[in-house]
């Protein structure tokens, strides 16, 4: 049987380079990349989904809105959002597609990949996590001036009721 | 006719034992053992062939070329060159030699050898002073009585660990997305839920890994001369390196 032999010229031409060898993504990154997508993907869809209008809402004093501050502050909310709102699917998508990118050079992160796909790995929870917390933000915002104005009409209820109480005591 | 063929052929053998280059065996470090347990005959007496009279000429241009580029190449002597797997006793571990092409680490990445910067750069300044070897042995460390001679060397043995700046890199790069994503979970959890930070552990850390020593052998093949049915080849240190030590 003839031996198969490869020169010197042949063997550095192939060889790669140890230092910059693929590797499995790390596990914490891996973890990252499917919250990255999972977020990406119920964004997108609440963003396609979500009827426009619902941001060019706008809150007016009176009825359950009782405190002005409160209703500016969710004016104020909804229009961040309204106007931020393309930016925000546009960011997302080309984040999707990235991480789309990231899962098939590295085949569902099952193959060692190289350095910069690691790094874009990496890069990808950025607007992912920013997003989540913006978005954790409004909805907090938005919560919370309801329960403050719930909490107002508890107080004035309580007050109407004792006032009441002491009139109706007194006579 | 045939005498004087005959007593022709013996002189011209007579004087490729005379002519034919000796190799100035380093006697330093791990040279002596290593040589010897690789049995690569140092002159051409104990040869049961002599080589060809157009291997000296290239062995000359090879060594003048390598002398004036200043190249750590080292002729070592001669020995067929074989199939297989060699496996030669050292002093504190093995040494299992083969044909790169039957390398393991070779044929786990398709065919490619990797190695150091470094090293690929020093092996680039052989190929560009004109020096080119037929074929390429590599002789890796490995620890005693793991495998025999004929066997394949198993990869995990050959198997560099993965490089440690890398390593760190990506390491770091996992610990920041998970300082993230733990960030926006403290923000929602806190703001939703008020509650106290919840423990995460991250532990990195280092340990050490057995580093593996490969020596890579260029040969000058000669095709016209075989002993033990295999070509007999000239046998040239090339270079050698240690991978590092492994960081998780």
């Amino acid at each position: 049987m003839d031996m198969e032999y490869i020169s010197l010229a042949q063997l550095i031409h192939r060889a790669p380079v140890y230092e910059r060898l693929p590797k499995l993504l790390q596990d914490a990154l891996r973890r990252s990349v499917w919250l990255s997508l999972i977020t990406e993907v119920a964004l997108l869809l609440v963003l396609v989904w979500m009827p426009h209008h619902v941001f060019q809402t706008r809150l007016h004093q009176g009825g359950f809105f009782l405190l002005e501050p409160t209703v500016d502050l969710s004016n104020q909310l909804f229009k961040i959002g309204y106007e931020a709102l393309p930016y925000l699917f546009l960011i997302n998508l080309g984040n999707l597609f990235l991480l789309l990118l990231v899962l098939t050079i590295s085949l569902g992160m099952m193959i060692p990949a190289r350095e910069p796909v690691h790094w874009l790995a990496a890069a990808n929870a950025v607007p992912a996590a920013i997003s989540v917390a913006m978005l954790a933000a409004v909805i907090i915002v938005l919560v919370a001036v309801v329960i403050i104005n719930l909490v107002a009409w508890a107080i004035i209820i309580f007050v109407v009721l004792s006032v009441i109480g002491a009139v109706l005591g007194s006579n | 006719m045939n005498r004087r063929i005959d007593v022709d052929e013996r002189q011209r053998i007579a004087r490729m034992v005379l002519e034919a280059p000796v190799a100035d065996v380093p006697q330093v470090g791990r040279w002596p053992v290593l040589l010897e347990t690789l049995a690569i005959q140092p002159a051409t007496q104990n040869l049961p062939v002599p080589i060809s009279t157009g291997m000296v000429p290239l062995h000359n241009h090879t060594l003048e070329r390598a002398q004036r580029r200043r190249l750590p190449l080292r002729f070592l002597g001669y020995a067929p060159a074989f199939s297989g797997t060699r496996v030669y006793p050292g002093a504190n571990s093995d040494w299992a030699l083969m044909n790169v092409t039957e390398d393991t680490l070779f044929k786990a990445f398709n065919n490619r050898l990797p190695m150091p910067k470094a090293v690929k750069r020093d092996l680039m300044r052989v190929t560009q002073a004109g020096i080119d070897f037929d074929a390429i042995y590599v002789a890796h460390e490995i620890a005693p009585g793991i495998v025999r001679s004929g066997e394949n060397v198993p990869l995990d043995l050959v198997m560099p660990p993965p490089p440690p700046g890398f390593t760190r890199r990506a390491n770091a790069l996992g610990d920041l997305t998970e300082s993230l994503w733990w960030g926006v979970g403290q923000f929602i959890t806190a703001s939703l839920l008020a509650v106290g930070l919840m423990p995460l552990g991250v532990a990195t850390g280092t340990f050490a890994a057995a580093s593996y020593d490969p020596v890579l052998f260029g040969l000058h093949i000669d095709k016209a001369r075989y002993a033990q049915g295999r070509p007999l080849a000239l046998w040239y240190y090339l270079t050698h390196w240690y991978w590092p030590k492994a960081a998780k």
